[in-house]
């Protein structure tokens, strides 16, 4: 067995070492597929963030350009102005101090994965979320429980509602703060059951 | 011959003739005492007497203990390492499988890391010191404006849905963007449920990554493998009939290569004594001579055997497989014994006598030069074959005629004169018409000859376990490369300086290429000190100009917090010692040896030719390490060397041969062993066989057996027709075993019995026509 062909085994040094690094990886789900890449989702949000030890939570305001798999657009408008943009494999962002950043995908693991969580939540892909979280339905949506041991240090579960297309997100974090994700289309996507591709 | 003419030696040869048993007593007591010697060897050494780690092959480092110290390291990591994947249709099914083979695995002794628990304990070390710990970039902002990066990078944050970056554990996500940072050989694998799940793979995939407690390459190690595996299989089977369990390590390779090798060692053993059976009863017409055929050739293994484990305390398995081919050449004296006393009568010894030293000697010499070579194998060989042959022959003079002095005299069968018409009667001219044709039609078989040294050609890879080998590296996602770095240094400190240094370049000149080694994981002294600069004009006076920031910027104060209880009251950088505490599997990553410390660092992609290399080479005190390569240039190294020795080997038999034969004669009589080693490329070239290290090794063994060949007939005289008969049996013998040995699934093994097959082949077709230009010197 050369060692070449037989293999990394040397990984067993590295296995829990790497992990540390892959905290926001541990979002990502499957790509979408073409059969997913429709029309652009366009959608004004809320997002209403609950932080422990503070009265009152802090809220943003902006909209959401969507076409799953190819472009995403994260707009917030108020109380400050930020943007990030991610399309051909290039994240963009706008900061809040009116500075561009331009980096690829692959080198902004959250970025990448947020893009993918997106693609499947937003254009309805319980199997690519299933990669990733233990799914729950409920009557209303569903319930999201990460796998992951890095990503359940800060995301103890997602909750989405709203049948087919969710409309309201919440993320609660493990310290007990919540995130709420508010959405009032614009544009909505097709229908999911023409979007999905059963992947 | 008279008595009186008689020197010691024929007095000692008319004496063993005789039959007398003393020289069978004296066979007996040198046997035991090496017997007795290799099995105390054997003891103290405490090791297996049978050797299958082909790394052990490499020359010896000992002039770079530090160098030697890293391989030993590596070949611990790589040769305990296990991967199990358990893989199944439904997610639910296919996790709880998966967990009960750990369970299973656990229960059993068997040492398996919960990732996500080591995760988690170095998270914790990282966060106790997250204000050493910057990105080259944060670390510019900060120290340029601090409160502005903050702030903006906490805005940025708050943004992002679910971005720890929001949160109160890292808020701005500072360390997160640092571990981001962080070496990641194996990016698509996330810690779940106590296992590594590959959430990208085609169906829900688990790896279980095992260290099993003993070496691959003892039968204990291969041993404890497959009880893992049969243990795993058992777990999932129980709860999951759809799901597969698939696992390598090196421990299941060596397993195969050793049971592979017993079998082939149990076959080629059978299938060697049914031809020496065979033709025995086909030509003698009686069960007798069998025993002492097999007298002879056990008789030589046994001493081979025993000699190469006294000197070098285990016998590879290379080597005795090899060995074992000894059946073919050490029968040659027991037949030609056979063969002259069945037809001659008594006072065989003094006939064969100086065919056979010539023989013997000619064979010794061709052997004796493969031991001045650097490679363990082959040293090994030589000692195993001289010994061998040597004992072959011992057992041949001391046993033979004592058993066989009651024999008398009776009439050859029939079909040994007919034999011996077609051996030494008036085949010469179509032997020689044969001869030009094969020498003709190597020709072009000598121009497609190519050479080619591998390592792999040492090793059967069963094709299921390469096939197993291939699916979980492609669950892994990322091809090692093949070596590693060796970063050294006086000290720990300058290792780790110079580990930073190489992590540098590579990310300039390699980009698509991950490092791992400790310095990935832990700053330079001087990036710690330039991030806790950052941080504190932030966090002077109790975090006042933090909090100061948030209140202007309109966020929450309460971002502050964390980060000010967290604030170290003294100055304690993150050492290389706290990281191996938390993770000792960190510390496997340093080496200590000849006054210097050393860093491995491991590589993953996939480098273009001579990357690695100029990598290296670029960064003072770091060399890469390839001992794939190693090996193989060691293995052209001994090629080329072989090569060498042959040719000196040769033309030391040249002035034996000339001494006994004359110029000429001795010219033409080695001419047929080379005719036959030219002929045997030309074909091997045709069949599109590479030349190697064996290939060189069993052309040596055509030259030394073609020889004696054609040594036994100069030296046939009067009892040529014998001869002849004992040579051709002696040929049909070897070629039926190395035959064999060409049907072996280890390449190097196929490709040495097809050469030595080949080669006696030819060789004994020309042997008798190198007879005419022949002139004795008087004995």
């Amino acid at each position: 067995m050369s060692q070449k062909t037989v293999l990394p085994f040397r990984l067993a040094l590295l296995m829990g070492v790497m992990m540390v690094a892959g905290v926001a990886r541990s979002y990502a789900v499957a790509p979408p597929t073409a059969a997913t890449a429709a029309a652009p989702y366009t959608a004004n949000f809320t997002e209403t963030r609950t932080i422990p030890g503070m009265t009152t939570p802090l809220v943003l305001h902006g909209t959401i350009r969507f076409t799953p798999g190819r472009h995403l657009l994260w707009a917030i408008e108020k109380p400050y102005s930020y943007r990030f943009e991610i399309a051909d494999g290039t994240l963009t962002e706008v900061l809040p101090d009116g500075s561009r950043k331009t980096e690829p995908l692959e080198k902004t693991p959250w970025a990448q994965a947020l893009f993918k969580l997106f693609s499947s939540l937003l254009g309805g892909d319980p199997h690519a979320l299933a990669r990733y979280f233990d799914l729950e339905p409920t009557d209303q949506g569903m319930i999201l429980t990460p796998r992951s041991q890095v990503l359940a240090k800060w995301v103890t579960r997602i909750v989405a509602v709203g049948k087919p297309m969710p409309h309201k997100v919440t993320i609660v974090g493990s310290d007990s703060g919540k995130t709420v994700l508010e959405f009032t289309p614009l544009k909505p996507l097709p229908p999911p059951a023409a979007a999905t591709t059963g992947a | 011959m008279k008595d009186e003419r008689r020197g010691p030696l024929s007095t000692t040869l008319a004496a063993a003739d005789a039959g007398r048993p003393r020289y069978l007593l004296v066979w007996a007591l040198v046997l035991a005492l090496l017997c007795a010697g290799a099995a105390l060897r054997v003891a103290l050494g405490g090791a297996s007497p049978i050797g299958s780690n082909v790394k052990s092959l490499l020359p010896d480092t000992a002039n770079d203990p530090l160098l030697a110290a890293a391989g030993e390291r590596s070949n611990e990591a790589f040769l305990q390492g296990m991967v199990i994947a358990v893989q199944g249709p439904a997610a639910g099914t296919t996790t709880a499988a998966a967990q009960a083979a750990r369970s299973a695995l656990a229960g059993a002794g068997y040492r398996i890391e919960n990732p996500g628990t080591t995760a988690n304990a170095l998270y914790e070390v990282y966060r106790r010191h997250r204000f050493r710990l910057l990105t080259p970039s944060d670390a510019a902002a900060m120290t340029k404006q601090p409160e502005q990066t903050f702030i903006t990078a906490l805005q940025v944050g708050l943004a992002q849905p679910g971005s720890p970056a929001g949160t109160l554990a890292d808020p701005g996500g500072f360390l997160t963007r640092w571990l981001t940072g962080l070496p990641r050989p194996f990016p698509d694998l996330v810690p779940a449920h106590g296992l590594l799940a590959v959430p990208e793979a085609a169906q829900p995939s688990y790896l279980l990554i095992v260290t099993l407690g003993q070496e691959a390459f003892s039968p204990a190690g291969e041993r404890e493998a497959r009880k893992a595996v049969a243990l795993a299989e058992n777990a999932v089977g129980r709860l999951c009939a759809a799901c597969t369990v698939t696992a390598t390590a090196p421990a299941l390779f060596s397993a195969a290569e050793r049971a592979e090798a017993k079998s082939e060692v149990l076959w080629l053993s059978i299938g060697s004594s049914l031809i020496i059976i065979l033709l025995v009863l086909l030509f003698f017409r009686s069960l007798r001579p069998l025993p002492l055929v097999a007298a002879g050739v056990v008789g030589g293994i046994v001493f081979g055997a025993a000699v190469t484990l006294i000197v070098f305390g285990e016998v590879n398995l290379i080597t005795l497989i090899l060995g074992t081919t000894l059946i073919g050449i050490s029968v040659d004296y027991a037949l030609y014994y056979l063969v002259d006393r069945r037809l001659n009568g008594g006072g065989t010894l003094l006939r064969i006598a100086p065919g056979v030293a010539l023989a013997l000697s000619v064979t010794c010499i061709a052997f004796a030069f493969l031991a001045a070579t650097p490679f363990a194998p082959l040293r090994q060989m030589a000692v195993f074959s001289i010994i061998g042959l040597i004992g072959a022959v011992f057992t041949v003079g001391a046993a033979f005629p004592v058993f066989s002095r009651r024999w008398g005299e009776s009439t050859a069968p029939r079909i040994m004169h007919g034999a011996i018409r077609m051996a030494s009667g008036g085949g010469r001219r179509w032997r020689a018409i044969l001869a030009v044709l094969l020498v003709a039609g190597s020709i072009g078989g000598l121009t497609r000859l190519y050479a080619e040294d591998n390592l792999r050609q040492l090793q059967a890879m069963p094709p299921e376990l390469v096939a197993a080998s291939a699916k979980i590296a492609s669950l892994l996602g990322t091809p090692p490369a093949s070596g590693y770095f060796l970063v050294r240094g006086p000290d720990l400190a300058t290792a780790l300086e110079r580990g930073h240094r190489l992590a540098e370049s590579a990310a300039h000149h390699t980009p698509k290429l991950t490092l791992v080694g400790l310095a990935g994981f832990l700053p330079s002294p001087a990036a710690q000190h330039k991030a806790l600069g950052a941080w504190t004009p932030l966090m002077n006076n109790g975090g006042a100009a933090l909090e100061e920031a948030l209140a202007q910027s309109g966020l929450p104060t309460a971002f502050a917090k964390p980060l000010i209880a967290g604030w170290p009251s003294h100055d304690e950088a993150l050492t290389a010692q706290q990281l191996i505490d938390t993770l000792p599997a960190l510390g496997r990553f340093t080496v200590h040896a000849g006054g210097e410390t050393g860093l491995l660092v491991q590589i993953y992609g996939k480098p273009a030719s001579g990357e690695l290399q100029t990598l290296a080479s670029g960064t003072s005190g770091v060399m890469y390490v390839n001992t794939l390569e190693r090996l193989n240039a060691v293995f052209s190294h001994i090629r080329n060397q072989a090569i060498l020795w042959v040719a000196i080997g040769y033309a030391v038999t040249l002035l034996l041969l000339g001494w006994r034969y004359g110029p000429v004669g001795g010219f033409v009589t080695l001419l047929s062993p080379l005719t036959a080693a030219l002929v045997t490329l030309g074909i091997l070239g045709w069949l599109g066989e590479p030349v190697n290290t064996f290939v060189v090794v069993a052309l040596m063994l055509v030259a030394g057996v073609g020889a004696d060949y054609a040594l036994f007939l100069h030296e046939g005289g009067t009892h040529m027709a014998s001869t002849s008969l004992a040579v051709m049996l002696a040929a049909a013998c070897a070629i039926g075993s190395f035959g064999l040995l060409g049907a072996s699934r280890i390449p190097a093994l196929h490709e040495f019995g097809l050469t030595v097959a080949i080669g006696i082949a030819v060789a004994w077709l020309l042997a008798p026509l190198t007879l005419f230009a022949v002139k004795k010197r008087a004995t």
